[in-house]
């Protein structure tokens, strides 16, 4: 339950830590494009009799950096270069599953997340995973925050765009690797995107907001965490439902707000 | 630019443009809605890939050039104003991004010229509201504001004005003439000129991808500018 809980609040901090990123720039989707990408990595990785954490990080890896490219090649169709890549990701894993043949309850650790049983071994790769996204993201975000909010701008005043669009791409992927582990595949790209699209509805500027989905990120793992131990429920059901309901409430703030 | 040709697609949009500005001139881009004047902007900008042509940025070829911290670019509109909120100091700020190294930190001298790029274009009051709570005219502001605080030689508007009130063209007016006197110059796309229109010392009209006319602002009433007979009559 410890090494849940340290796993837990780890990815509660890395995945809005990029996640803000990608809100921004609307590409919500591209989380779950990746995670499918991941879901192919964590088939293989159970086909091969290798880490099937490593080959999902591997894996979303590449795809980021596919969807990357291919969005940056045709510009107007990122969503066509999303789809491409998703189901690609899916049709690849149930293709790879097909091959060997792979108990449904460890596939479904990863389908639906298995944040109680992970090993000491995963969470050294979730924390290294997790320092690393939260660092970067840190040390970059006045030019992270200029790109995601000025693409052409951003290109005009001789930011390297291209090149940091693929790092957010890479860090979403390895925090999406590592989310995978706690609420699942299936789930791994409300963990990015949820904590922010709650805590953006109250606060003004970027810094806060950031700051408070990272909070919002961890007090949601913590809290989904414990409430599944006592309850008896899956955990990545409880800590995804924690963060709906905390967009719901701060939905129902900003709009009191705003009458009040 | 030299004789630059431009395709969306299998469609030209810009026909064999010539196209130079000046060291400290204030440059107009007239034309009707879809003659090419944000294409041609983004061409020089390199935002868009020309078809022929060659396009060169102080001397040296968009796709090489690298001396960006001498170019401000000020888009048409807010691309990002409901994502995720942001003040209006942030915006701002994010203009001198590239500015520090991508390891580096804003300094005093980045906070300075924030500071006072946000009264220049009387924001300074606002600089802690969110972007997305101001009227259209403010945010254009904002725009114009992050492209300045990065002290370019050349600063590019994408036409500025269109929702900013009278009053406020009168000081972006004063703005742009202070900013002239410096010795920046500066292309504006307009579709009307509004309060700057005495600043105006050389006009170019676009017409369907061709330049029409490019001289000293003759008769440069709206109407003239989309007038079929422009071009020939100027």
């Amino acid at each position: 339950m410890i090494r849940a809980l340290i796993a837990g609040a780890l990815v509660g901090m890395a995945a809005p830590a990029v996640g803000i990123y990608i809100v921004q720039r609307r590409l919500s989707l591209m989380g779950d494009g990746i995670g499918h990408v991941a879901f192919a990595g964590v088939a293989a990785g159970l086909l091969l009799g290798v880490s099937p954490i490593m080959l999902a990080l591997a894996f979303a890896m590449a795809g980021a950096i596919t969807i990357e490219v291919l969005r940056s090649r045709q510009r107007t169709e990122s969503d066509i270069a999303l789809a491409l890549v998703f189901y690609g990701g899916i049709a690849g894993g149930v293709l790879l599953l097909g091959l060997g043949d792979v108990s449904t309850i460890n596939l479904n650790s990863y389908l639906f997340g298995s944040v109680l049983t992970v090993s000491v071994a995963d969470l050294w790769v979730v924390s290294a995973v997790a320092a690393f996204v939260v660092l970067v993201c840190f040390v970059l975000r006045k030019h992270l925050f200029a790109i995601a909010y000025d693409e052409e701008v951003a290109r005009v005043s001789g930011l390297p765009v291209r090149g940091l669009n693929i790092l957010v791409a890479v860090l979403a992927a390895l925090a999406i690797g590592a989310t995978a582990k706690v609420v699942g595949i299936l789930l791994v790209a409300s963990m990015l995107i949820l904590p922010v699209a709650a805590v953006q509805q109250l606060t003004r500027s970027f810094r806060a907001t950031t700051y408070a989905s990272i909070g919002l990120g961890i007090v949601a793992s913590i809290g989904g965490l414990v409430v599944a131990f006592y309850a008896d429920l899956f955990p990545s059901a409880t800590i995804v439902l924690l963060t709906i309901l905390a967009f719901v409430a701060t939905s129902l703030m900003s709009r009191t707000k705003l009458v009040g | 630019m030299e004789r630059v040709s431009v395709f969306f697609g299998h469609q030209q949009v810009l026909w064999d443009i010539d196209f130079r500005l000046y060291r400290g001139e204030f440059a107009v881009l007239l034309g009707a809605n879809a003659s090419g004047k944000t294409t041609l902007v983004k061409t020089l900008l390199g935002l868009i890939p020309a078809a022929s042509g060659r396009t060169c940025l102080f001397g040296e070829p968009v796709e090489r050039f690298k001396h960006w911290a001498r170019i401000g670019y000020v888009p048409q509109r807010l691309t990002a104003a409901s994502g995720v909120p942001a003040t209006v100091e942030e915006v701002v700020t994010s203009g001198r991004a590239a500015r520090v190294g991508l390891l580096g930190r804003y300094g005093p001298s980045d906070r300075e010229a924030v500071a006072r790029t946000l009264e220049l274009v009387d924001l300074a009051q606002v600089k802690s509201s969110p972007v997305a709570s101001l009227s259209g005219g403010q945010q254009q502001r904002v725009l114009i504001a992050r492209a300045l605080a990065a002290e370019p030689d050349v600063l590019i508007l994408d036409e500025p004005v269109a929702s900013v009130d009278l009053p406020h063209q009168e000081g972006f007016a004063k703005t742009i003439d202070a900013l002239v006197g410096e010795g920046t110059s500066i292309l504006m796309v307009a579709h009307s000129l509004g309060a700057v229109q005495r600043l105006v010392e050389r006009a170019v009209v676009l017409e369907r991808g061709r330049v029409a006319h490019d001289g000293p602002p003759i008769d440069l009433e709206l109407e003239h500018a989309h007038h079929p007979e422009f071009g020939q009559r100027a």
